[in-house]
């Protein structure tokens, strides 16, 4: 009687954890994840970006924990194939305050480098969809061409780029900060065009209605859309090059 | 160069030249003008009284002497490069200008219609705006594939940046963008900002902010 209690009781707990599944990780992981997962459904879901089998560049991911819940097989929309995370800090080795992977958690499909020179050790359409969370933070105002025609390169004919990009913060205008201090959303588009991207979506987040009085007198004849924009969070579509489309039909 | 190209040149340095005068910029100063030409240095003597001691080519704006001159005036080529290299030439121009100097500044924004001898082969005055990744690749010619495709916004926001106060300008929201080319290539078009397509070339006197450094 005892021994069928227990089974019960096992079968009973196995159920729940099946349905209700427990992570044991620490808690400074469990917040991690929470924050990265927070990161997707704010900066990156609302794109709608194809997920599904998708080969995944991120750029600036910080401990690639965004990009390794994309690799988990019980995603909705589906689990990418592969994902490689580049960012200048090792924040997996927990570095830059960031909380260090646990030994064995690191799902085998993510690469992670922490030199930004590698993305030119990649061929040309290597990846199906690309992040990047802080352009500006990724490529200097010297880089931001050369970088947006590497991302351009680095995509799949069909693929998206997911590219978050700030613009001229007036109260305080650097050249390492948002936008690089001057950019305003009509030329962030027109490069992101002169790399070879069409614009699939374009989402903006506003600034504060009290920099409304100091952008229009920055910017006397803009629209309020070209001035009160702070971020713009964009999905590139790579477009099938003409000679492309060829080859396909040449095979 | 023709006849016709050297009458061009005279006919247009004399037309920048009193539209800067008309816009206010200082009379009888040292001046250095950029990349302009013999006409322009001729008509920014008479109409302005300058001494043009001066005119170089834009890649030499930076062997020139600090705080040398009272009006530097950039009257092409300011736009070519990249973003970093456009904004490093500003930082530059404001070094070169003496207490209380203005610089004078003839840009082309993105939606700026391109003319015949600025492209190589045939082209559209808005070819730079509709295909700008051909633009980009070359396929329009060398000058335009180095042109930085600013908005007129991003012109004015970068001035902000390095402190260079705008003092008067020209054609800030004045240009009329072809109603038919809008409404042919509207799906083309309709990511930009229309109000930024009202302004072609810019023509901006500015001088450093008070207090700036």
């Amino acid at each position: 009687m005892r021994r069928l209690r227990q089974k019960a009781r096992r079968l009973v707990t196995d159920a729940r954890d099946l349905v209700f599944p427990e992570d044991r990780s620490p808690p400074e992981v469990q917040a991690a994840r929470d924050q990265a997962d927070r990161v997707w459904s704010d900066l990156f879901a609302p794109l709608n970006p194809m997920v599904d089998d998708a080969d995944i560049l991120e750029l600036g991911g910080h401990d690639g924990r965004l990009s390794a819940a994309r690799l988990e097989s019980d995603i909705i929309g589906g689990a990418a194939r592969s994902a490689v995370v580049l960012d200048r800090h090792a924040y997996w080795a927990g570095e830059e305050a960031g909380v260090a992977w646990p030994r064995g958690a690191m799902p085998e499909r993510l690469e992670l480098h922490d030199e930004m020179s590698h993305l030119g050790a990649f061929d040309p359409g290597s990846f199906d969809l690309i992040l990047c969370r802080d352009f500006e933070a990724t490529f200097a105002v010297d880089d931001v061409e050369d970088g947006l025609r590497r991302l351009y390169d680095l995509t799949r004919p069909g693929g998206e780029a997911l590219i978050v990009v700030g613009c001229a913060d007036f109260a305080n205008p650097v050249v390492e900060g948002a936008g690089y201090g001057f950019m305003t959303p009509t030329s962030w588009i027109m490069l992101m065009m002169r790399a070879g991207f069409e614009i699939g979506e374009v989402r903006r987040i506003w600034r504060p209605a009290e920099d409304a009085a100091t952008a229009a007198r920055i910017l006397p004849d803009a629209s309020d859309d070209e001035r009160m924009t702070a971020q713009m969070r964009c999905r590139l579509v790579r477009p099938w090059e003409s000679w492309e489309m060829d080859a396909i039909w040449a095979n | 160069m023709s006849a016709t190209t050297a009458r061009g040149l005279a006919t247009r340095g004399k037309t920048l030249s009193r539209a800067i005068a008309a816009l206010g910029a200082p009379r009888g100063g040292r001046t250095l003008l950029s990349d302009g030409d013999a006409a322009l240095s001729r008509a920014l003597n008479a109409d302005l009284g300058c001494r043009v001691l001066e005119d170089v080519a834009i890649e030499s704006l930076d062997a020139q002497p600090s705080s040398a001159f009272d009006l530097v005036v950039i009257a092409n080529g300011c736009e070519a490069g990249g973003l970093g290299q456009v904004r490093q030439r500003l930082i530059t121009a404001k070094r070169l200008l003496a207490l209380g100097g203005s610089l004078v500044l003839y840009l082309p924004t993105l939606a700026a219609p391109v003319s015949a001898d600025e492209a190589e082969g045939p082209v559209s005055p808005y070819d730079l705006l509709l295909f700008p990744e051909a633009a980009a690749a070359g396929d329009l010619g060398a000058a335009l594939a180095q042109r930085a495709p600013l908005a007129a916004s991003t012109w004015l926001s970068l001035f902000h940046s390095l402190d260079l106060g705008v003092v008067a300008q020209a054609g800030l929201g004045a240009y009329r963008f072809p109603p038919e080319t809008l409404n042919d290539h509207q799906s083309r078009l309709a990511v930009f900002d229309l109000l930024e397509l009202a302004t072609g070339r810019l023509l901006v006197i500015l001088q450093v902010r008070e207090g700036a450094s």
